[in-house]
């Protein structure tokens, strides 16, 4: 195998890797945000359980309506990268 | 209480003397007419802050031998301490310059005015201002009407300057009754007590007369007429020195604190100048004598003996005092006080992270600059809240956000103004050093440059935006048409509400409470557009309110939209900290526009079930 063909291949796996690492890495991200975002819905359930006063209760709602969305959007996303 | 029985008891005291005596009210009207010119002149020197009468200002007056010779030259060309004093006062009210460069400033005109003594004793000359009051006057006003706001400026400044010299004029014409009743001769002595005497009698000929170059000839004629000894005449010319300073208080009684400040100055620089030669009186006697003798002037040619005189004990005052213009700088930063609000309404603020150090390393660069983007929002965040008239302390806290609504209007901020202390000097030196770092770096981090310069620009927009609004929110929150009031009031509310989440996208690190505040923002402000929620044309249709109103309502709601949308964009790209996993998949993560109208519908679809 000739020197250029030797860096080329190097090069080339090189590349397959750092994409590789890229994408393991924001896998892990995705996880740990959707992880976030689920201790959040958890947290706002456990608000809206304890009867919070209507102006309270609506922005409670709110935000419940919202972490279901973005958990939903992140959860496709996930699969999408498996 | 008091300001209001204070105000009743000079009302009353100014008519019984306008009825008693005409000089009481010439003189009167002279003060009037002077200060009317310093808020004139603030204006017109207000029209040019930051821009190019700022960079002359302050090349000129950077380093504190500049800043001496531009007092001593203005001094020397208008032949009037008093006048650059004055100026002075305006520049530094206008945020022009500084207190330490206005007290150089004021130092170089001590010595300047002295050149006027030169020319009263040598040549019996005396320059006029008052004659040219009137063309300023004619030229300002004609000016003032132009729509351009450089011409406008000038026009302001010309005007001012133009009731300056007319309010001194009538002010000396007013006291030209006093002026025969001083009979010098009447005082003749020596020793101590005479010095003090003459001094004293030079202090008030100069109050008085408004002039110390007046002064000045009223000394040479007495002691050219054997009227007074030399000494007496010294004692005098101190005196007038002291004097003079009565113009500058003055002036600063309409400026601001750094005005107060530096007349503060100014009247202790020539007290204590007047000291120092009232206590070294035979040196300098001496001093006069030796340098008389070297120059050639006739040992009894007093008038232009007390011309060196002059020079000599006011260049002695500036050398002494030299050494303490820091402490004196402290000093009066202590002594001359104001609340914090008022503080808030002078100071300039300027970049605190930008350092061309830093410029050729990359990662550095984009920190200093995020940081410095993060110190403009503070101040923009800090303007938009009050231009709004909504109380910060209720915004950054948990407390119901109906609190923070002001329904106090008395007290509103003058947006432009505070755009040009705290936000365009920063967003100036951002833009400028980014660009200074876009040939350092490589193309990968260019196109970061660019987003985060989009981000100042967005912060910009919406300080621009609440300037816009301000006016129709004043108006229309007291409006008796309760419709109207009601909706200002629901834009003010939705904006408090946008603001307390913006300060928590600053504040937090959470990634989770990031995703969720910035989605619940784009919807709070599509949500809330009155134009596309369809109240407004509720309102339009049962004629609640006037045609007037509802375009006012229409361009404000669009102001208000852009205020949201300018400080969320803002907020995406200044607040995802670098290092977070969110940064990485912010793309992806970030609601956008589509998904903010699918749920806004999902919202609506549930509403009508």
């Amino acid at each position: 195998m000739g020197l250029s063909k030797l860096i080329e291949n190097i090069t080339n796996t090189l590349s397959f890797e750092s994409k590789d690492l890229k994408k393991s890495n924001k896998e892990k991200s995705f996880q740990n945000i959707l992880a976030k975002l689920k201790k959040r819905r958890k947290k706002v359930l456990k608000n809206l359980k304890e009867k919070p006063k209507r102006e309270e209760k609506k922005e409670l709602e709110e935000q419940l309506k919202i972490i279901k969305f973005h958990i939903k959007k992140t959860e496709k996303l996930l699969a999408k990268m498996e | 209480m008091l300001q209001k029985i204070l105000l009743s008891i000079v009302l009353i005291v100014l008519g019984y003397g306008f009825w008693m005596s005409s000089d009481f009210k010439e003189i009167s009207a002279g003060v009037a007419i002077f200060l009317f010119g310093m808020i004139s002149l603030e204006n017109g020197f207000k029209a040019f802050t930051g821009g190019t009468l700022e960079n002359i200002l302050r090349k000129s007056t950077d380093k504190l031998y500049k800043s001496i010779g531009f007092g001593m030259l203005a001094t020397t060309v208008m032949q009037s301490s008093s006048l650059v004093s004055i100026l002075t006062i305006s520049f530094l009210s206008a945020g022009l310059i500084g207190l330490a460069q206005g007290i150089g400033i004021v130092f170089g005109a001590n010595i300047g005015t002295t050149t006027g003594a030169w020319l009263v004793a040598g040549f019996g000359l005396k320059v006029h201002i008052s004659a040219y009051a009137m063309p300023m006057l004619v030229f300002g006003v004609i000016f003032i009407f132009q729509k351009s706001k450089s011409l406008k400026g000038i026009g302001y400044i010309l005007a001012g300057l133009g009731f300056l010299f007319l309010g001194i004029h009538f002010m000396k014409e007013g006291f030209e009754a006093f002026k025969d009743t001083i009979d010098l001769a009447a005082f003749g002595g020596t020793g101590i007590k005479y010095l003090f005497i003459f001094t004293g009698i030079g202090i008030f000929a100069t109050v008085v007369m408004q002039s110390s170059h007046a002064t000045l000839v009223l000394i040479i004629t007495a002691l050219a007429a054997g009227q007074i000894s030399y000494e007496n005449a010294l004692a005098l010319a101190i005196g007038a020195n002291v004097g003079t300073t009565i113009t500058a208080i003055i002036g600063a009684m309409s400026s601001n604190i750094v005005g107060k400040r530096l007349a503060g100055a100014h009247l202790i620089f020539n007290v204590v100048t007047g000291l120092i030669a009232i206590v070294f009186i035979q040196q300098l006697m001496i001093s006069v004598d030796s340098v008389s003798n070297f120059v050639g002037i006739a040992a009894d040619d007093y008038t232009l003996k007390l011309a060196v005189f002059h020079t000599i004990f006011n260049i002695i005052g500036v050398v002494v005092m030299i050494p303490f213009i820091n402490q004196l700088v402290i000093f009066l930063e202590k002594y001359m006080t104001l609340k914090k609000s008022e503080e808030d309404e002078t100071t300039i603020d300027t970049i605190k992270y930008l350092n061309d150090a830093v410029l050729e390393i990359p990662e550095t660069s984009l920190a200093v600059i995020i940081a410095e983007t993060k110190h403009m929002y503070e101040n923009g965040f800090d303007i938009i809240t009050q231009g709004l008239n909504l109380e910060k302390s209720v915004l950054i806290s948990t407390v119901p956000i109906e609190q923070s609504l002001s329904s106090d209007f008395s007290n509103s901020i003058n947006i432009d103004d505070y755009y040009n202390r705290k936000i365009k000097g920063i967003y100036g030196d951002i833009i400028d050093f980014s660009t200074k770092v876009q040939f350092n770096i490589s193309p990968e981090y260019i196109e970061e440059i660019y987003t985060i310069k989009r981000a100042n620009r967005y912060l910009v927009e919406a300080v621009k935006d609440t300037k816009h609004l301000q006016k129709n929110i004043i108006k229309y929150s007291q409006s008796t048409n309760s419709y109207i009031q009601e909706e200002y009031t629901k834009i003010r509310r939705n904006l408090a509400e946008l603001l307390r989440d913006i300060n928590t996208l600053y504040t937090t690190k959470e990634d989770d409470l990031i995703i969720l505040l910035i989605s619940k923002s784009k919807i709070h402000i599509e949500k809330y557009d009155l134009i596309s929620n369809g109240i407004l044309d509720d309102l339009i249709r049962n004629a609640l309110i006037t045609n007037q109103m509802a375009t006012s309502l229409m361009n404000d709601s669009t102001y208000a939209y852009s205020i949201g949308q300018n400080l969320i964009l803002m907020a995406e790209i200044i607040f995802i900290d670098s290092t977070s996993d969110l940064k990485s998949m912010q793309k992806e993560s970030i609601i956008d526009q589509s998904e903010v109208e699918q749920l806004l519908q999902k919202d609506s679809n549930n509403g009508t079930k």
